[in-house]
């Protein structure tokens, strides 16, 4: 889903500053219709901010927020055509469930027959049919972010905003509800923007990732492309364990793709993934603790025992094992460098124990960074 | 000007859950209270002495004034209450009292309200402004603003001459004037407070929603706040029926029920009807306290956690905004005249009429005698009240005592009984011996107590629900007992509402008029009583300047107290 020139929503040059603090600093996006796009990235990175102007709670300094061809930067909030649910869900206390999702509703002035029939629809596709005369706090957690999804979804709004709606869930209602989003997302073709704070929430349900920092866009791709290329080493650590090598281009091999790096674990041969890289370019690797294979207990089956001759072979020392069931993540010292390894399906090879030594090999897939990119 | 401190202390009360008020198996209740007390002598003799205390200080006067109106002469009659009810002079006494309260709260419920929301919303630059004029009467005598109207709206006032209009606020319009002013603080901090609490977002959301401003008013903003809006409307009801200063002062013969009692007993010595009176004004008094208190739950509308997103704020309609800017800036601007006035007053001969500056009413000897006696006994009163408040709380909070409701009842009915029922007890309880007590220093200051112990009580129960249990049974865990956990961490945590009782009390006890009028004698005279005298007398310069002494006095404990606490280093506990 590249980015047209038409995009559903787009996000130009955008600043906001709160004093001399300033939040977003130009940051530019482009989202399709139909996306969820999760906002991500460490707190006072300006993601919640940004929600929040484009559901026109908060005044931009600067920029265009074009929602569906329409500059819509002066327009009061339920003109712009967007729904919101509020991380606390703000909603009504003092009202009944119905009469929370018919809020709007009535204000358009419809019918109470028509209303009802709305807020039964919307009640039954957040799977509460029936609980409209329900009071607020007569509901779970739970329930109450489902009430605050049909509140946002009674207008038909052109996108769904969400802010950190899950973060006052407990952990398995997450999962639920977070699968639930993603259905009804689907369902109704919906565009949505789903602020989180939570990196595995925001992989799991996203067609693309937007990743702040400092006011900026970081990074913007699909979860893949995320995790396995990333655009700088802070994404690469912010979405997933990464073991950080540097090195040296030693050769490269254009027509196999393959370049050949020196690190402080001896030379490694990876692909170069279609980038230019010279020889003699410093360069970081970023290998994933999966990246890693445990080949056995110092066994030569397949495994040299020997310094890596650019076969990614290593040979290590276990400083601790965690069994955690489906994997098990080693720390593993490889002389002066340490590794982090997870080993999956732990059942074919068995649990190597704390002090043993241990075969290793790195796959050629990992990702590599330019210096400058990895600043 | 801070009168934060005295303000913290009491905008929790009344507002805290109440656990431990779902009636327990009754018997089985006693019985556990009994052998836990015995099991902590220092807890139950501490607890026998604070409760004889408020058997014999609030439940016996007023058990005294029930009796006396039903025996008069010391033989049963009903001919009191028959009389009262046989219509004429007395039910209309009951009338206007009713009326004048049914005027005056709705008025200023909703003065306090506009003031509670442009204080949060209004033009920036006015805010602090809105907020301070609020609180400000809560610095002088209630009566004070009698006084001030009868300068400015009296026959010769100053509006009558400067405009050549004949016109006077006696009567109504100057009663209601006076009450509404003088009230906007106790709903103001009620209101206040639950529009602290509301979740910014649900603004928001109903704007998402397409609510205009009026229409989230409507549906969103009064309908949460409603809560406290009742809550503070049914306090202002209690003040107004019991209020004795302004109706004597500026009611222009219109009788009062809390104003002809007062007449019954000095003017008739008649304690029997002055006694039906009292029970005719105890008796909805007690019964719009118990639903205040127990019926009115302010934070029915809590809403769930996570931290409210608002850093910016959403300008306010014109609609919305200026009708309550104009009313507030009027409001605030009759409350500072009041003040100006107060000033104006004291240091000229006669404001209005002779406008010479003078500093002669400063310097009457009879005046600083009356401040010095107020500042005494009020210092008094509320450091006792503030000890006995706060003990009483964590008895009530964290003991099992038998009778534990009762007790909480009884120590919070100086919130709901007035005044004048207190001073009409403590005359008929404590007029002869053994506890000829009437006359002397101590019974100002117990009537002060009675009537200040609800606040502390209050607001030491309020903080202790927030401290965690577990912080004292850690201190138990590492050997402590009872009065030492109490002292050594109980007490320091709970100093700020310590202080903020001992505040409030202050200000009341300095203020007070309607229980002291009837116990304090010549020799004892206080601030309220003598500028009610001189306001009476017609003696408007002095009453101004001792007015003015009084604020300022006010001002200056307030000042020095924080100062105290800042030296002790508690301003964060």
């Amino acid at each position: 889903m590249a980015p047209s020139a038409a995009s559903f929503l787009v996000l130009k040059n955008i600043r906001k500053s709160y004093g001399d603090h300033a939040i977003i600093k130009g940051l530019n996006a482009e989202i399709e219709k139909g996306e969820l796009v999760s906002f991500i990235g460490p707190s006072g990175c300006g993601k919640s901010t940004l929600l929040r102007s484009i559901a026109g709670f908060t005044k931009l300094d600067s920029g265009q927020i074009i929602l569906d061809g329409k500059i819509v930067n002066d327009d009061v909030p339920h003109k712009r055509g967007t729904g919101m649910v509020f991380q606390n869900y703000a909603l009504f206390p003092h009202l009944s469930v119905e009469s929370n999702v018919g809020y709007g509703l009535k204000i358009l002035g419809q019918s109470k027959a028509q209303i009802r029939d709305r807020v039964e629809e919307l009640l039954g596709l957040v799977h509460l049919p029936g609980l409209g005369k329900r009071r607020i706090d007569q509901l779970s957690g739970g329930q109450q972010q489902r009430v605050a999804l049909a509140r946002a979804l009674s207008l038909n709004p052109k996108i769904l905003l969400l802010d950190e709606p899950l973060s006052n869930l407990d952990a398995n209602l997450r999962v639920t509800m977070r699968a639930e989003i993603k259905r009804i997302q689907k369902q109704l073709g919906l565009t949505v923007i789903f602020v989180t704070h939570d990196r595995e929430e925001a992989m799991s349900i996203s067609s693309r990732v937007m990743i702040m920092t400092g006011g900026l866009v970081e990074q913007l791709g699909s979860p893949t492309e995320i995790y396995d290329r990333p655009a700088t080493e802070f994404i690469a650590g912010f979405v997933g364990h990464v073991n950080p090598l540097e090195g040296n281009v030693q050769s490269v091999n254009g027509t196999q793709g393959i370049i050949r790096v020196s690190t402080q674990l001896g030379p490694l041969e990876v692909f170069s993934n279609g980038g230019d890289f010279q020889t003699g370019e410093a360069v970081k690797l970023i290998v994933r603790p999966e990246h890693i294979t445990i080949c056995a207990s110092q066994s030569p089956a397949g495994c040299t025992g020997k310094a890596p001759d650019g076969n990614g072979q290593l040979v290590g020392q276990v400083i601790d094992a965690m069994y955690t069931g489906s994997i098990v993540k080693y720390n593993v010292s490889i002389g002066e460098s340490k590794l982090i390894v997870e080993q999956y399906n732990p059942r074919e090879c068995g649990v190597f124990s704390d002090g043993q030594r241990i075969s290793m090999k790195i796959s050629r897939d990992v990702h590599i960074l330019r210096k400058g990119e990895a600043a | 000007m801070d009168t934060g401190v005295g303000i913290k202390g009491t905008d929790t009360p009344g507002f805290a859950g109440m656990p431990g008020r779902n009636s327990l198996g009754c018997l089985n209740g006693l019985k556990a209270g009994f052998a836990d007390l015995a099991k902590e002598p220092v807890v139950a003799i501490t607890t026998v002495f604070i409760v004889c205390g408020m058997l014999l200080f609030i439940v016996y006067p007023i058990a005294m004034v029930l009796i006396k109106s039903l025996y008069p002469d010391g033989v049963f009659t009903l001919s009191d209450y028959s009389q009262f009810f046989s219509g004429g002079f007395h039910l209309r006494c009951f009338f206007n009292s009713v009326l004048l309260a049914c005027i005056a709260t709705p008025i200023t419920t909703f003065l306090a309200f506009a003031f509670a929301f442009m204080a949060r919303k209004g033009p920036r630059p006015l805010r602090t402004f809105f907020r301070l004029n609020a609180i400000l009467p809560f610095v002088t005598p209630p009566f004070v603003f009698a006084l001030a109207l009868i300068i400015l709206g009296g026959r010769n006032g100053i509006i009558s001459k400067f405009f050549g209009i004949e016109m006077s606020l006696f009567g109504w319009p100057g009663v209601i004037i006076a009450q509404v002013l003088h009230f906007i603080p106790l709903a103001f901090i009620m209101i206040d407070s639950v529009m602290a609490s509301l979740n910014p977002n649900l603004d928001e959301a109903a704007a998402s929603l397409g609510g205009s401003q009026l229409r989230t008013l409507g549906t969103v903003t009064v309908p949460l706040c409603l809560p406290g809006i009742l809550k503070a409307g049914l306090m202002v009801f209690i003040l107004s029926l019991a209020d004795f200063g302004n109706p004597s002062l500026i009611g222009g013969g219109v009788p009062f029920l809390a104003t002809e009692s007062y007449l019954l007993v000095i003017g008739q010595n008649d304690l029997g009807m002055a006694s039906v009176y009292s029970v005719m004004l105890l008796v909805p008094s007690l019964v719009l306290y118990y639903l205040h208190r127990y019926v009115v739950h302010e934070d029915k509308f809590k809403t769930i956690g996570g931290a409210p997103m608002a850093r910016e704020e959403h300008p306010v309609h014109p609609l919305v905004k200026v009708p309550m800017l104009i009313i507030c800036i009027v409001t605030s601007l009759a409350i500072l005249t009041i003040f100006a006035v107060i000033i104006g007053g004291a240091f000229t001969r006669i404001i209005g009429i002779n406008n010479t500056f003078t500093l002669a009413h400063f310097s009457v000897a009879s005046s600083i005698f009356a401040l010095k006696n107020s500042i005494e006994t009020s210092f008094y009163s509320s450091v006792i009240g503030t000890v006995a408040g706060t003990i009483l709380a964590f008895i009530l909070v964290r003991k099992t005592v038998p009778g534990k409701m009762l007790l909480e009842f009884i120590s919070l009915s100086g919130f709901a009984v007035p005044g004048t029922i207190i001073g009409i007890g403590f005359i008929i309880a404590f007029n002869n011996p053994p506890l000829a007590l009437v006359g002397t220093m101590s019974i100002i200051v117990l009537s002060m107590i009675v009537r200040t112990l609800a606040v502390s009580v209050e607001a030491g129960m309020a903080k202790l629900y927030q401290i965690d249990k577990s912080i004292e049974e850690a201190s138990h865990n590492l050997g402590a007992g009872s009065v030492r956990t109490f002292m050594k961490v109980v007490l320091p945590l709970m100093f700020t509402a310590f202080f903020g009782g001992m505040v409030y009390s202050f200000i009341y006890s300095m203020n007070t008029l309607s229980a002291v009028i009837f116990v304090a004698a010549p020799r004892y005279n206080l601030a309220p009583l003598a500028i009610f005298q001189l306001a009476n007398e017609g003696r408007i310069g002095q009453a101004c300047a001792l007015s003015l002494f009084l604020i300022l006095s006010v001002f200056l404990s307030l000042g020095i107290l924080k100062a105290v606490t800042r030296c002790l280093g508690f301003k964060n506990v």
